[in-house]
Parts: C-alpha cells; sequence; structure tokens
C-alpha cells in the first residue's frame, strides 16, 4: 500500500525565543492525493508552523521537540538539503498570503511564472512561452500575451494572485500549500479565488494545504479540516461533519460566532471566556500526561 | 526621458556651469597671487609688468573680464595658458583622456569589488566569517585615497616592486601612439604589449581611488541586498528551489541596486576630484596633475578651463546615474 502524501505523526515544536513555549502539541494529521485539506486556527494556533514545517522554512528559532513529518513516506525534516530543494518548487509549492509582495516589482510576470517550468521541467522557447500562455488562460486571465509582459505593479491585486496560483499549479506539483491566499484580497475577489484554487486542484488532482483562520472559507474549498488552537488538535473530520455536527464547545463556538448572513443585523458572538478556561484546561491536562507517561 | 525633462536637465546643466564659473572666476581674483609675479624676471621694470597685464587683461575691471572670458567660453575658446604658453584646450585635450581613462578604471574595479565583496557578504550572513568581512570593510570605508596611495607606493615602491610607480607608460612605447586614449587605443590596435603596459601603469593610482569606492559600495549594497533578501518574493523563489546565489543575483540586485547607484555616482565625482592629489603622486600625466601645476603658477585660465571640465563631468555624471536608474527601475520606464 502506497503511504499517504502527508503524514504528520505526533509532531511536537517549541520556541526557542519564548522559553521553549510548545507551538505545535502532539499533532497528527494525514492527507491523501488530491484532497484539500483546512488548517484553521487563530493567530498562534500553529497552522503556520506546519504550513512551514512542510515547506522547509521553519524560522531558527522553532525546535522540532518530537515526531515525523513524511511526504510519501519521506521524513521532510531529516532531509538532506539538497534532496529538499529538489523538491521544493516540484512537488511541494506555495500560494502565497500577499499578492502584492510576492512577486518581485524588477521581474516579468513571464519570467516569475516560468521560473517553475524552466527550473523543474526544462522548458525553453516556444514551448515555454505557450505553456505560460495556457496557464495565464486556466487562471482565467484575459489578454495573457500582455499580461506576460507586464511588470507587477501593471496588475490588480486580484490579478497577481490568479498569477501566483498559476505558478504554483505550473510545475505540477503534488501538494500546493495556500498561505490564506485570499486574506490580502478585497471581499469579492476572494469568492473567485477559492473557486479558482478548487478548479485548479480539482483539474491537476493535486492535494491543498489550506491554512486559513476563516471557517467559512474552509466550508466552501475543503474536503477535510483539522481545527488547532495553542498548537493542539481540537477537531478534525470532514467539512460536512465538523461544521454540521461539532463535537468540541469551541468548534461550536467558532460556528456560532460567525457572521450569519441568513440572519442579518445579529449581532456577532464571541467565544465566551468559559471555553478558553476549558482549552487550556485540556492542554495543560494532555501535557502532564505526555510527562508522566 | 521626455523631450522636455531633456530641454530641462540642459538648462540645469547650462545654469550650473555659469555659476561654476563666476564663483572660480570671481574666487581666483580675491585671494593673493599674481599670475605675472610668477612670470616675470627679477629684472622687470614696472613698465614690463603693466604691458604683461594689459597683453592678458588683467587690467581691466572685473565684470568686464569676466564678461569676456565668458563670451569666449561659449565660443569654446578658453584661452591661452599663461604658465605655458598654449592653448587651454588643447592642454585639456591632451590631459583629459589619461584622467577619463584611470577613473573609468578605478570605477569598473570599485563596482566590481564592492559587488563582488557585498554579495559574497549577503551569501555567507550569519556566520563568522561575514562578521570578519565588515570588519575590514569598516577599515576600508576609513581610509582615503592618497592614504592608500602613499601605502601603495610603500608597498609597491619599496616590499614587492611588481607594478610601475609614475607615469602612464614607459617611454619607449610613447611613439605607438595617436590619440592621447592609449588604453583603448591599444586595444583597438590589438598591441597587447602596450595594453600591458599601460595596464601595469594604471593599476596603482587604480587601487588608490577604486579601493574606497569599493568599500562604500560594499557597505551599502550588502545592506540594501541583505534587505531584500527578507521579502516574501525571495522567499517565494527560494521555495521554487533557486540556489542562494541565484536568488541574490536575480531575485534580489536590482531591487536592491538604487541606493548604491546613486551613491556611486556621488562617489565618483570625489574620486574624480581624488585625482588631483593621486596623480600627482604616482606623476600620472593627466589632468588632476596639471591642476596643480597650474594652481602653483597662478595660471588663471587654465585654472578655469580645468573647473570647468570638471564641473561638466560632474553633470554628465549625475545625467548617466539618472538614466541607468530609470532604466533598472520598471516603475519608471514602463507607465
Amino acid at each position: 500500500m502506497t503511504p499517504p502524501l502527508v503524514a504528520i505523526e505526533a509532531l511536537s515544536a517549541s520556541s526557542v525565543r519564548d522559553g521553549n513555549q510548545p507551538v505545535l502539541r502532539d499533532v497528527s494529521l494525514k492527507l491523501e492525493r488530491g484532497e484539500v485539506h483546512g488548517l484553521v486556527g487563530e493567530s498562534g494556533a500553529g497552522k503556520s508552523t506546519i504550513a512551514k514545517a512542510l515547506l522547509g522554512i521553519l524560522p531558527a528559532t522553532i525546535h522540532v521537540t518530537g515526531g515525523w513529518l513524511r511526504f510519501e513516506g519521506r521524513d521532510l525534516l531529516t532531509l538532506p538539503h539538497g534532496e529538499l530543494r529538489a523538491l521544493r518548487g516540484r512537488d511541494i509549492t506555495l500560494i502565497p498570503q500577499d499578492p502584492q509582495t510576492a512577486l518581485n516589482p524588477a521581474r516579468t510576470i513571464e519570467a516569475q511564472l516560468t521560473d517553475g517550468l524552466r527550473m523543474k521541467l526544462g522548458l525553453r522557447g516556444a514551448a515555454l512561452r505557450d505553456r505560460a500562455l495556457d496557464l495565464l488562460e486556466e487562471v482565467q486571465i484575459r489578454d495573457p500575451a500582455r499580461v506576460l509582459g507586464s511588470y507587477p505593479h501593471q496588475l490588480s491585486g486580484g490579478m497577481r494572485q490568479r498569477v501566483l496560483i498559476a505558478a504554483a499549479f505550473a510545475p505540477g506539483p503534488k501538494l500546493v500549500v495556500a498561505d490564506e491566499p485570499t486574506t490580502a484580497l478585497d471581499v469579492t475577489v476572494q469568492k473567485e479565488i477559492l473557486r479558482l484554487i478548487r478548479r485548479m486542484q480539482e483539474r491537476h488532482s493535486t492535494a491543498v494545504i489550506f491554512v486559513t483562520h476563516d471557517l467559512g472559507v474552509v466550508a466552501k474549498i475543503c474536503d477535510n479540516v483539522t481545527l488547532l488552537y495553542a498548537g493542539k488538535v481540537i477537531e478534525a473530520g470532514t467539512t460536512a461533519d465538523l461544521i454540521e455536527r461539532p463535537q468540541h464547545p469551541y468548534t461550536k463556538a467558532l460556528i456560532a460566532a460567525g457572521p450569519r448572513y441568513d440572519r442579518p443585523g445579529q449581532g456577532l458572538e464571541p467565544v465566551p471566556d468559559s471555553i478558553f478556561q476549558l482549552l487550556r484546561a485540556q492542554i495543560a491536562g494532555s501535557a502532564e500526561r505526555t510527562t508522566a507517561s | 526621458m521626455t523631450l522636455t525633462s531633456v530641454i530641462n536637465r540642459l538648462g540645469m546643466a547650462a545654469i550650473t556651469l555659469f555659476g561654476v564659473g563666476l564663483v572660480v572666476f570671481v574666487l581666483l581674483r580675491v585671494v593673493p597671487g599674481d599670475p605675472i609675479a610668477m612670470m616675470i624676471s627679477p629684472s622687470a621694470t614696472p613698465a614690463d609688468i603693466a604691458a604683461l597685464r594689459a597683453h592678458y587683461g588683467l587690467d581691466l575691471p572685473l565684470p568686464e573680464q569676466f564678461f569676456i572670458w565668458l563670451g569666449n567660453v561659449v565660443h569654446l575658446d578658453f584661452g591661452t595658458s599663461i604658465s605655458l604658453r598654449r592653448g587651454v584646450l588643447q592642454l585639456i585635450g591632451e590631459r583629459l583622456p589619461a584622467t577619463l581613462e584611470l577613473t573609468f578604471a578605478a570605477l569598473v574595479f570599485g563596482v566590481l569589488a564592492g559587488g563582488i565583496v557585498a554579495v559574497a557578504g549577503v551569501l555567507l550572513r550569519r556566520t563568522p566569517l561575514e562578521a570578519a568581512m565588515d570588519f575590514v570593510n569598516g577599515l576600508f570605508l576609513a581610509v582615503p585615497d592618497f592614504v592608500w596611495a602613499l601605502v601603495l607606493v610603500l608597498l609597491v615602491g619599496v616590499l614587492w616592486p611588481i607594478f610601475p610607480l609614475s607615469g602612464r607608460l614607459d617611454p619607449v612605447h610613447a611613439s605607438d601612439f595617436m590619440t592621447p586614449f592609449y588604453l583603448i587605443e591599444s586595444i583597438v590596435r590589438l598591441n597587447w604589449t602596450d595594453t600591458g603596459d599601460v595596464l601595469a601603469h594604471l593599476v596603482m593610482p587604480m587601487l588608490a581611488l577604486g579601493l574606497p569606492l569599493a568599500a562604500v559600495i560594499a557597505r551599502t549594497l550588502k545592506e540594501a541586498l541583505s534587505e531584500a533578501m527578507v521579502q516574501d518574493y525571495v522567499l517565494l523563489a527560494r521555495l521554487k528551489g533557486m540556489s542562494e546565489l541565484r536568488l541574490v543575483l536575480q531575485e534580489a540586485l536590482r531591487n536592491a541596486v538604487g541606493p548604491t547607484l546613486t551613491l556611486t555616482g556621488v562617489q565618483f565625482t570625489f574620486m574624480i576630484g581624488g585625482t588631483v592629489i593621486v596623480e600627482r603622486i604616482f606623476a600620472f600625466p593627466g589632468i588632476g596633475n596639471m591642476a596643480i601645476d597650474a594652481v602653483v603658477n597662478r595660471d588663471l585660465p587654465l585654472i578655469q578651463g580645468i573647473v570647468l571640465v570638471f564641473g561638466a563631468l560632474f553633470i554628465v555624471i549625475n545625467i548617466a546615474v539618472d538614466l541607468i536608474a530609470n532604466r533598472l527601475n520598471p516603475r519608471q520606464s514602463h507607465g
């Protein structure tokens, strides 16, 4: 049997800067080929740490204290640098958070879109240009020939994010890490971008790790969800189960806290303090169990 | 650049040169020192002196002298050198090419050396080697060109004599050249013996002028590159699997080079000023060396001519820097 695409097993990590404060506590999750998996949580929940670990860009201040992070059975945490570089941009790519800063202002769209095609697939000349035009059409950019010759400042934020999505799917990766790809965008553009990522993912049968703090976004795009709080998995399951039959009080409160478009005028419900106390107690309890065992 | 901005630049250049000419003209005449006194024999009578003063127009009121000179300069007549008794323009024409070849060689050296040190420093960041390089670079920043010149004279003249220390070329080759651009001419003629000799003579003054520039470029460029290297687009490019060297050269350099370019322009004008002393130390027959002779001899027309040429060079350099900066920044060159 082939191993799952991504298997995170009992991953723990702590931040050296914050007095060895744990940032991941015993996190496990599996990602199958072609699956869209939401990684949800507040800031500091550890979702970005997991994404960075997958991309091999954990900051030096974060130490992995236990567990494994396997990609097709290979442990990414102990992979030699050369193999990691070969993997990067070929099998694992990133859709970044902020399209304003993720494109190099001094290079043309064509140059940046085709980096992966040139470096990883060895495409050159007319074949390269044709592929670039196809990609821009796939992400529904009108007048792709003109856009290829443009510089980033000549494009809107939505257009840039489309270019970045095209670049992420260009080399035919097995896993795309989408790091809050809609947070920096207009609400009107957000929806289109979500739909676009889903369509690209289906067409290329690529697995996507979708990092977000927004359960509404998860409901639109993800097959499965892992909900994190303070580095710990609180609840995980299919999106439908988690949204419709939340088990944990925190999940229920989060869903209740979201805006209800069916009932406009009703104020937003904050997550009650009692739930945070419960979370803290659970995390403290499991930490004790870990130390005891 | 649009036509209006070109016209603006030329207008500004003319005003600047007029100002430079006026200041130099007045300064030279209010400071003590009499060109006539430098050239006459001790037995000359007051009548002889008066005749000479009239000959050079030095007896006229100051404003009249200035406008006569200015009118001639506009017609590219810079007058006659009092001490050398030859046309100022002709003298400058013979000496300027030497200075241009020297300063451009020093510029190329400074940019290459400074650029390589900056890139190496960024690649080695957070290693002990980076700190060592920064320390040495700090020392180099503190040493001015004329001190380098003296150090090099000591090193090469006394301890390790591998390069000639004076002049522009070995006199045996002097008859080989038709133009005063020795380096360019010898390369165009593929006369590698001459090229080698010219380059050997160029090395010492080039290092003296180029090392301070290299230190400034290394410091500025490294800082800008380090800032660029933590930008999101560099992270994304790293995740595409690019090597660190490629990240620096392809992703960071073009975004980081702006401040360095501006500073290089400024430093280059300082460097042209520095030729005055450095050319003197290495007996290099350039315009800077001639400037010292002109000042010693109170040769007013020659000093004025040299200063105007320096002023014109500064303006040309500033325009060149702007043009290059425009080309490098897509935001300015593509609407």
